[in-house]
């Protein structure tokens, strides 16, 4: 595992075997919070590359100490960005993301036949699309939190914030999902419990 | 937790129960809300259904990156521009605050020059601030500064002076504008028709020099939308580098 700190240190002299280094740890990460973002794999791997080259251009401004979350800021930003170039297209749009369309396959899964996986593949689409509809600060800490996993310490970094915003965020939007997503729990929570 | 509605029930308070759902409260909280959500069958159900949601994006699968989206040299290249911090990006908000300092100035040179100042110094008010104009107006926004020195004059000369840069700008002023001198009153410009209520007041604020003081005016007017724009530009930059958290 190398050393993050010192890759940062060589990123900022110019290195970019050093940058390219610090991609190989964090791109997975940062594509995968541009992706519930955005709900789609092709807006969500133009807007990880724009923060990518975003994080180059401006590393000599990064005074912290952890790099994952400004990483992280930086990769929301992005896709803020496509989110308002969005908002600009005509509201009927040909390549509008289809909800969870590009998620990837499920593993094999022997024990489960075709109806329970076309099953958790609409609840997973059901719930990507709740996701889209939380305003993005709130769809921020609940993907964070939720989906990644991110304790909130490194949210309220990531979204320069507090901690009780962040958990104020969190609630927030688990709370609109879950009007959002209704009789559909009752399935969830059946699944989960089996 | 307890928020008591009109019928003696009460409404289960979500963040304190996705705090416990996220083990986020205190110990005394958490047993407090605990021993409640036991008798109480409202925050019980809420409790499951915010469970729920929460696995139900735990569930959601860790995509592969589509690719790998390491840098190569060519992206860099096109990165480089701003890849060094400071210079012109880190000054950008001491520009922005001196050119509103700037126009500060100028607003108060022109109040002074059109409400009491003898004629002589108004006549190097006058000067002093056409140059500016032209100077900030050039360098800071060309295009408000062009659209400005339309309305300022429409005077061939005075337009291709906007656009032309830096040659002979004093002599072109001399004719847009009154010369510096005190011969206003031999080179009148007549101000422009799309603003009488400026030309009124300068009229009457100043019989004597009436002509003279309406083009400085204007002079004051193309200043402010220089300086403005460049304000607004360099705010703008600002906000967008400090949202960036950069």
């Amino acid at each position: 595992m190398p050393d993050e700190a010192a890759l940062v240190r060589g990123a900022r002299d110019g290195s970019l075997d050093a940058f390219n280094a610090l991609v190989d740890l964090h791109q997975r990460p940062a594509y995968n919070l541009c992706l519930r973002m955005l709900g789609s794999s092709a807006a969500a791997e133009d807007a990880a590359q724009d923060a990518f080259l975003s994080a180059f251009r401006h590393i000599g401004s990064f005074k912290g100490a952890n790099f994952r979350p400004w990483l992280m800021r930086i990769a929301a930003n992005a896709c803020l960005d496509e989110l308002r170039r969005r908002g600009r297209r005509p509201a009927v749009s040909l390549d509008a993301p289809v909800p969870g369309s590009d998620d990837p396959p499920d593993a094999p899964d022997t024990a489960a036949g075709p109806e329970a996986l076309a099953l958790r593949r609409e609840q997973r689409d059901a719930v990507q699309a709740a996701l889209l509809l939380l305003p993005p600060d709130q769809r921020m800490a609940v993907v964070m939190c939720d989906v990644q996993g991110f304790a909130y310490e490194e949210i309220a970094e990531a979204m320069r914030t507090s901690v009780g915003t962040v958990k104020s965020r969190i609630a927030r939007g688990r709370e609109k999902m879950r009007r959002e997503l209704g009789p559909r729990l009752e399935q969830i929570k059946g699944e989960h419990r089996q | 937790m307890k928020k008591l509605l009109a019928f003696g029930q009460h409404r289960p308070d979500t963040e304190a129960l996705s705090a416990l759902l996220d083990a986020r409260l205190d110990a005394a909280r958490s047993a407090t809300l605990d021993a409640h959500a036991a008798t109480c069958d409202a925050c019980r159900a809420r409790f499951a259904e915010l469970r729920a949601v929460r696995d139900s994006l735990r569930a959601m699968p860790a995509a592969e990156t589509p690719r790998s989206f390491r840098l190569r040299a060519a992206d860099v290249e096109r990165a480089r521009p701003v890849a060094a911090p400071g210079g012109f990006a880190r000054a950008l908000p001491l520009m922005s605050a001196a050119a509103v300092a700037a126009f500060i100035v100028l607003i108060g040179a022109g109040v002074y020059a059109n409400s009491g100042g003898s004629s002589s110094s108004r006549n190097s008010l006058t000067a002093y601030t056409g140059q500016q104009a032209k100077t900030e107006a050039q360098s800071a926004a060309a295009s408000a500064a062009d659209s400005a020195g339309k309305r300022i004059a429409s005077t061939p000369a005075a337009n291709e002076s906007d656009l032309g840069g830096a040659e002979a700008p004093t002599t072109t002023q001399g004719a847009a504008a009154p010369a510096p001198s005190g011969s206003g009153a031999s080179a009148p410009t007549a101000p422009p028709p799309t603003a009488p209520t400026t030309a009124a007041y300068s009229d009457s604020a100043a019989p004597s020099g009436g002509t003279h003081d309406n083009a400085g005016l204007w002079w004051y007017a193309a200043a402010a939308a220089g300086i403005v724009a460049a304000a607004t530009a360099g705010a703008a930059l600002y906000a967008r580098r400090k949202r960036d958290g950069l």
